[in-house]
């Protein structure tokens, strides 16, 4: 033993907690879990970003991009000389096609040249297997890393391309990653597809000749000094390559990859401090009652040691340290095991972000916070637990709650003269007589459904969006792009290729939305009139006639731009001549993906002035000549890009359900814990306060069922009831947060899937039977004797 | 168990029920819902084409000349015989320059000496051709009085012939060196004329042509408008008829041709006017050429040709070289049997549909005939007015609950 | 039974603090009365008691169950409060007490002993016994204090391995070792069998006469009244008779 010897009081609280550890290690993971989620979470999110963060600076990922046609390298020094730039580099960039044995659709590429002698290059690659081209082989280049992977493309194998409508054969030199390309998507494409779009790094020298370009650069990146505002530059920036044929700069915030991860941890973040907290409220909550309603079965126990004289304080401090221990527990596993998940999270998006590196970091000072929330909120259970007990007089706390009194309160009780047996009428009297224990416990209940109905909502509006957005909206078998607006006589080329039995055209063009102060990077989609393959449908999955004239706006980009219907906003242009025209908004419509723009192509295209001309269609194909034609598109030069919608779908599938899908699976883990732990406690303290009543039923002569059924009857009683209500808290976490969970990627639509709440259910359900069995378990053990001797 | 706890868990259990079936209750799936028709349905061929004035005539020049400035516009309208579309000069003063000028005046002086020499060498033959009268008159004279051979009298006959043939040749030779002086004179006349003075003497006045419309029609292109030397047959203008005499050219993919037979019936769209235009085809050329196409494939392609089969005020504005875009009928009936083309699906080998009863969504497999990516004649299995399901996903099988979406 | 020494310290305590008020009551009750719950259901339990009980007095509470004897026992112990009437501790009222002065009076002077043990079954006898003292102001050793109930042998055993009788001396060593100046017991020897209940008395009795403890012992078995200086008789919320006995019985004695 140890020198100091224990007070009496605290072994009592060590043995008391040892007794019933289930149930403490049940409470203990209900906090956990809100602890772990939080933890997770914060710090996925701070990993993520400060690898993206620190990712960005060692690599100078580039503040702002400007294209042009065509501008000379004497422009880089004009470029240079601009107040705040610390740093600017021109290069060539293009598409072109990859041909890959095997596959039967056109692979587009993207071409970007890397000068060899610059020392510290902007948007430098990351060189993952191999060696940086040799600057003087020609052919020999880097490739994105996840496009080798898809294809099992080693360094050392050649690669054939089509460059500028010329054929080629480069020679892999290494592997690479960049800032640039965390997330490669083809232009156009909604989603990552690593085996369709090749990232391919060439020398200058190399490409500058093959898209015509000798001394002259098409994109111009920017890095600026600390502090500076970008746009202040890019004004600049636009002045200096307007005669070049600038399309105006942008910053990194518009850069494809950098706004889908910007987008996707703001989402992560919404994810995290919207339902987190919500978690840990109703964590908080459940710790509250769980914990009072424990110290309310000591209640003789305390009547006890005020007798001996113990004041108030030192029996409340006692029970504060039961609650704390527990609280204290609970916090630590939630943290080490949020560590954990933290990880495990983080190390899963870094193979789907492939960053060439991960930091690790936790944000301590909120998980500092919930850690205190979390027990404060025990404590504070406990606490008021105990103040009620401590409040009265000793005799009566070890007064034997039964008989208790039971008076017909307001004929409450007359309807239970039905035709009720005796022990049914004990559990409805019960409940009656302390309405608000039962409705706290029921409460407790529904709170941990409403989280798991939360995530069934989440899950159902998820897979909403996926139904709608190609089994709704895309009804086309596949979408064609062309190189650039071409004539309209094209489209109906397609529809005489073999197999394509209907033909959309429709025409994109991309363009600068301005709107007093505001601007945002877009593009405007002009579609035909009657839409059939893929249709202009707000968020109820309506039709919405397309204007003849005039811009139809999607709600959130009317959003972003403060514009309403009526108003009339700049629509600067960013191909072909370039134009800038004011274009009324017509229309408003609530979208699921994105923020579309959509205009009636004939009327685009006479105020570009350019009347006839489609920059793709949507195609619907006769099954068995799909792949025919997939092969066919290759030999097409006027053919881009071309996407089957299946595969789209399968592509968006899965990027939902890596990352934020993993995610979710370990919040819907966690609401299941929280609802299993509450139910399971809600048992054992309903078992703890009645083993009195118990045993006397059993001595009457009742048999073990028959004396289990007044505990298990309340359990079962009360989740049943906690049913509907788990149902509407559900219902309204979902409204509240799926609006909150909406970024401009995609909105999360505010649908109710009955079949969560069945889901939900079923999991209070089946915790209450499993814990009315372990109940009914105990039961059968109950030593009569001594439960109605003994007073705890 | 007393009856009234089976009671209790009976109503609880039903209440638990309640709940979960509402849950699980499979709610019918959203779908769009389409309905069987029966009317005239079609299958075409769709190009784009061009209208085109059937005969064109080209007004050219009818020799070499100058061409004075045209003052018809394209689009005004001719009248055979009568309207004069050109004019021009036959003569070709187009190189005023004083070297030729010099040259010209030499060879006027040259011609005058030419014809001088010639009467010169005419007189002389005639002196010749007097002599030799005189000689072969004496030797006749001698000859009588056998003071002299008959020899010598052939021999002077013989030189009195040769002398008449010389100077019917000096005479001949004067006619043709008259003629050059006066062709020298004309060019030295233009010359004259052109820098303004006054004809000279026994010069002719030039005037110009009159071309005028061979056909009554409007002026489709003008071709030379400027005032210009042309030599003969250059195209001046296209007259042509594009209200009485437009066809319509479209250039198929021979696969495609190879469908269309003359009789054919063709809608003409997308003309700039209201409606469509009827058309009938006309004929198919049998001979294709190599194309490449808008999206730069190389591609075989014939024409056919397609006449219009409407009032003429009824295509008003139509012209020649207009695009248009033609549906050619290959294949149509009045009374077919309709069937949204999205709303078939493959099953096996046959084509079936989900036609959607009380509720309900039931596969039936139907035999289908002629398609056009629209619609597609339903032959055997769907009566007209029956519902059936729009765009299936797999999500739809037979006995899933549906209801009409929206 | 009780080693001398230690018990010494004790009484010389007990009578320094009563030689300062000679003439004082450890009790006075006037007009105590106990009513539970309202209307038509209300339970008199005491109506209108007067006592007084001396210093050092052994006094036994007789009555038939509801009579109000437990009643009385609580409301002076402090663990309970009259709804009517006064009481005092000494020269302290006890029914004009806030809860924290009761607690403090609880903790420095009273000792509580049940009839149904009441002892905490995660605490070994010694802890038990030290649960208690660790709040006495100069408390006996939990194992100088069980031996003196005779469990020396037994002091690290839990309350599911003891006796009933054991159990109950534990529960007297619990009260016994704050050295309290009142010991109150409701039915002490109710569970147990005639050889250990007498056990229980002899204890008792012994406290009362070397520490001068002022004991009151509720119990309806009529026999334990022999032991006692004087006997109060309850019956339906009153003291029917006060009873005096001339000379008091050894515990051994009495059978019931």
């Amino acid at each position: 033993m140890i020198g100091m010897r224990m007070k009496a009081l605290d072994l009592k609280l060590i043995r008391d907690i040892w007794r019933i550890k289930g149930q403490a290690l049940a409470i203990s993971l209900v906090q956990a879990s809100g602890i772990a989620l939080l933890v997770m979470s914060l710090g996925m999110i701070a990993s993520l970003t400060e690898t993206m963060t620190a990712y960005y600076d060692r690599y100078r990922f580039a503040d702002i991009f400007a294209a042009a046609t065509r501008a000379p390298e004497l422009a880089l020094e004009e470029l240079r000389s601009i107040e705040g730039v610390s740093a600017v580099e021109g290069r060539v960039v293009g598409g072109g096609l990859v041909d890959i044995e095997g596959v039967d659709a056109p692979i587009t590429a993207q071409f970007v040249s890397r000068s060899a002698d610059a020392t510290a290059p902007l948007n430098d690659v990351h060189i993952v297997r191999g060696r940086a081209p040799d600057p003087v082989r020609g052919d020999e280049i880097l490739l994105l890393e996840a496009f080798a992977d898809a294809h099992g493309l080693e360094p050392g194998d050649s690669l054939p391309v089509t460059v500028y409508g010329a054929r080629r054969v480069f020679r892999i030199a290494g592997v690479a990653l960049s800032p640039e390309y965390v997330y490669a998507i083809a232009p156009g494409a909604l989603a990552v597809d690593d085996d369709r779009f090749a990232v391919i790094w060439a020398s200058y020298d190399t490409l500058a000749p093959a898209f015509n370009l000798d001394g002259a650069f098409n994109e111009a990146v920017f890095r600026l000094a600390r502090g500076v505002d970008a746009a202040r530059v890019i004004p600049e920036i636009d002045r200096i390559l307007a005669p070049y044929g600038g399309r105006g700069a942008y910053d990194n915030g518009d850069q494809v990859s950098n706004r889908f991860l910007s987008e996707e941890l703001r989402q992560l973040t919404a994810m995290a401090f919207i339902m987190t907290p919500i978690f840990m409220s109703v964590t908080i909550f459940l710790l509250n009652v769980v914990i009072s309603r424990m110290v309310q079965t000591e209640r003789e126990q305390i009547g006890l040691l005020k007798s001996f004289g113990y004041t108030g304080g030192e029996i409340g401090a006692h029970y504060a340290k039961f609650a704390l221990f527990i609280a204290i527990v609970g916090a630590a596993i939630g943290w080490l095991g949020g560590l954990y998940l933290g990880r495990v999270m983080t190390g899963i998006y870094q193979e789907y972000y492939r960053f060439p590196f991960l930091l690790f970091e936790t944000d301590l000072r909120t998980i500092i916070y919930a850690a205190g929330l979390s027990v404060l909120g025990a404590g504070f259970g406990a606490i008021t637990a105990v103040r009620a007990a401590v409040a009265l007089l000793p005799a009566e706390a070890m007064r034997p709650p039964a008989p208790e009194f039971f008076r017909n309160a307001k004929g409450a009780t007359k309807g239970f003269s039905l035709p009720l047996d005796r022990p049914t009428r004990m559990i409805l009297r019960r409940i009656a007589r302390r309405p608000f224990r039962s409705l706290a416990l029921v409460f407790g209940i529904a709170a941990a459904m409403g989280l798991s109905v939360m995530m069934q909502f989440n899950h159902a509006a998820i897979n909403h969006i996926l139904h709608a957005s190609f089994r709704v909206i895309d009804r086309s078998d596949m979408t064609v792009r062309f190189t650039e607006a071409i004539d309209e006589a094209a489209a109906l080329e397609l529809s005489k290729l073999d197999g394509v039995t209907h033909v959309e055209p429709f025409r994109d063009a991309a363009v600068i939305f301005v709107n007093g102060g505001k601007e945002h990077l877009g593009s405007i989609t002009g579609v035909t009139s009657a839409p059939t393959l893929n249709r202009v449908l707000d968020d109820e999955l309506r039709p919405a006639p397309v204007p003849e004239s005039g811009l139809l706006l999607s709600a959130p980009l009317a959003q972003l731009l403060s514009a309403d219907v009526g108003d009339e906003i700049e629509v600067r242009f960013r191909e072909g001549r370039r134009p800038t025209i004011s274009i009324e908004i017509v229309g408003l419509i609530d979208v699921m993906i994105g923020t579309p723009a959509y205009m009636s192509i004939e009327d685009l295209n006479a105020r570009l002035m350019e009347p006839g001309r489609v920059s793709g269609a949507y195609l619907s194909v006769a099954p068995d000549a799909r792949a025919a034609l997939q092969r066919r598109t290759k030999e097409i030069p006027q053919l881009a890009a071309i996407s089957v919608r299946e595969e789209v779908l399968t592509n968006f599938e899965q990027m939902l359900s890596e990352g934020p899908g993993v995610f979710r699976v370990i919040m819907t883990f966690f609401a299941t814990v929280i609802a299993v732990g509450v139910v399971y406690n809600g048992a054992r303290i309903t078992f703890a306060e009645r083993r009195h009543d118990l045993a006397s039923l059993r001595i009457l002569g009742f048999t073990k069922a028959e004396a289990g059924y007044v505990v298990t009857g309340e359990i079962v009683t009360l989740a049943i009831a906690a049913l509907p209500i788990g149902a509407v808290i559900g219902v309204l976490l979902w409204t509240y947060i799926s609006t909150a969970l909406s970024t401009e990627l995609y909105q999360v639509p505010t649908v109710y899937d009955p079949a969560g709440l069945g889901v939900a259910g079923c999991t209070v359900v089946f915790a209450a039977l499993v814990a009315s069995f372990l109940i009914q378990k105990d039961v059968d053990k109950l030593d009569m004797a001594s439960a109605l001797k003994a007073r705890d | 168990m007393p009856r009234s706890r089976v009671v209790t868990f009976a109503i609880l259990a039903a209440l638990v029920g309640v709940f979960f079936l509402y849950a699980f209750w499979p709610r019918p799936m959203l779908v769009d819902i389409g309905e069987i028709t029966q009317g005239h349905m079609m299958v075409t061929i769709d190009e784009e084409a061009k209208a085109r004035v059937r005969d064109v005539y080209v007004v050219s020049t009818p020799a070499a000349g100058r061409l004075l400035r045209v003052d018809v516009d394209p689009g005004d309208l001719v009248e055979e015989g009568r309207s004069v579309v050109a004019r021009m000069l036959p003569t070709n003063p187009s190189v005023l320059d004083v070297r030729t000028e010099e040259q010209a005046s030499a060879a006027v002086a040259a011609a005058e000496a030419a014809l001088e020499l010639a009467e010169a060498e005419a007189a002389r033959a005639d002196a010749d051709l007097a002599l030799a009268r005189t000689r072969r008159d004496r030797f006749a004279s001698l000859v009588e009085e056998e003071a002299a051979s008959q020899a010598a009298l052939d021999q002077a006959d013989r030189d009195l012939r040769a002398a008449a043939a010389a100077a019917r040749s000096a005479r001949a030779s004067i006619g043709m060196r008259d003629a050059d002086l006066r062709s020298a004179r004309a060019m030295l006349m233009d010359f004259a004329a052109a820098d303004g003075d006054a004809p000279a003497a026994g010069a002719q006045p030039t005037e110009a042509i009159s071309i005028r419309a061979p056909v009554s029609g409007v002026v489709l292109k003008v071709v030379n408008e400027s005032e210009v030397t042309l030599p003969a047959g250059a195209e001046i203008m296209r007259l042509g008829n594009p209200t009485a005499d437009l066809e319509i050219v479209a250039e198929l993919l021979s696969p495609e041709a190879v469908r269309v037979s003359p009789g054919d019936a063709v809608l003409v769209e997308r003309w700039g006017g209201a409606g469509a235009l009827d058309g009938v085809v006309e004929r198919v050329e049998p001979w294709a050429f190599t194309k490449v196409s808008a999206l730069g494939v190389e591609e075989q392609r014939a024409n056919v040709i397609v006449r219009l089969d409407c009032e003429q005020a009824e295509h008003a504005g139509l012209g020649h070289g207009y695009r248009v875009h033609v549906r050619i009928v290959v294949w149509e009936k009045d009374d077919a049997v309709i069937a949204p083309a999205n709303a078939l699906f493959r099953q096996g080998d046959d084509w079936a549909a989900f036609v959607v009863e009380d509720g309900k969504a039931r596969a039936r497999i139907v035999k289908v005939g002629r398609g056009n990516g629209r619609e597609t004649e339903i032959v055997e299995g769907l009566a007209p007015g029956d519902e059936i399901v729009l765009y299936p996903s797999d999500a739809v099988s037979d006995g899933s609950s549906v209801r009409r979406r929206g | 039974m009780f080693p001398g020494a230690l018990l010494d310290r004790f009484a010389e305590r007990r009578q320094a603090a009563h030689s300062q008020d000679p003439d004082g009551f450890a009790f006075r009750a006037s007009g105590l009365t106990k009513v539970y719950g309202d209307g038509a259901a209300a339970v008199h339990a005491l109506r209108g008691v007067d006592l007084e009980v001396g210093r050092g007095e052994l006094i036994v509470l007789l009555g038939p169950s509801g009579s109000g004897k437990s009643t009385l026992l609580n409301i002076l112990g402090g663990i309970d409060r009259a709804s009517a009437g006064v009481a005092f501790y000494e020269s302290a009222e006890l029914t004009a007490m806030s809860d924290r002065t009761l607690t403090a009076y609880r903790r420095r002077h009273v000792g509580f002993i049940f009839q149904f043990y009441n002892l905490m079954p995660s605490l070994s006898a010694r802890e038990n016994v030290d649960l208690v003292g660790e709040i006495a102001a100069d408390p006996m050793d939990a194992v100088e204090a069980l031996s003196l109930v005779g469990l020396a042998e037994r002091v690290n055993h839990f309350p599911s391995e003891l006796s009933g009788g054991e159990q109950q001396r534990v529960a007297i060593a619990r009260a016994i070792a704050k050295n309290p100046d009142v010991l109150f017991c409701d039915e002490p020897t109710g569970a147990l069998d005639s050889k250990t209940g007498i056990e229980v008395l002899r204890v008792l009795k012994d406290l009362n006469e070397r520490l001068s403890t002022t004991i009151l012992i509720v119990t309806h078995a009529a026999a334990t009244a022999a032991m006692a200086d004087r006997v109060m008789h309850f019956s339906d919320g009153r003291i029917r008779e006060v009873v005096t006995n001339e000379s008091k019985a050894d515990p051994a004695d009495i059978h019931w």
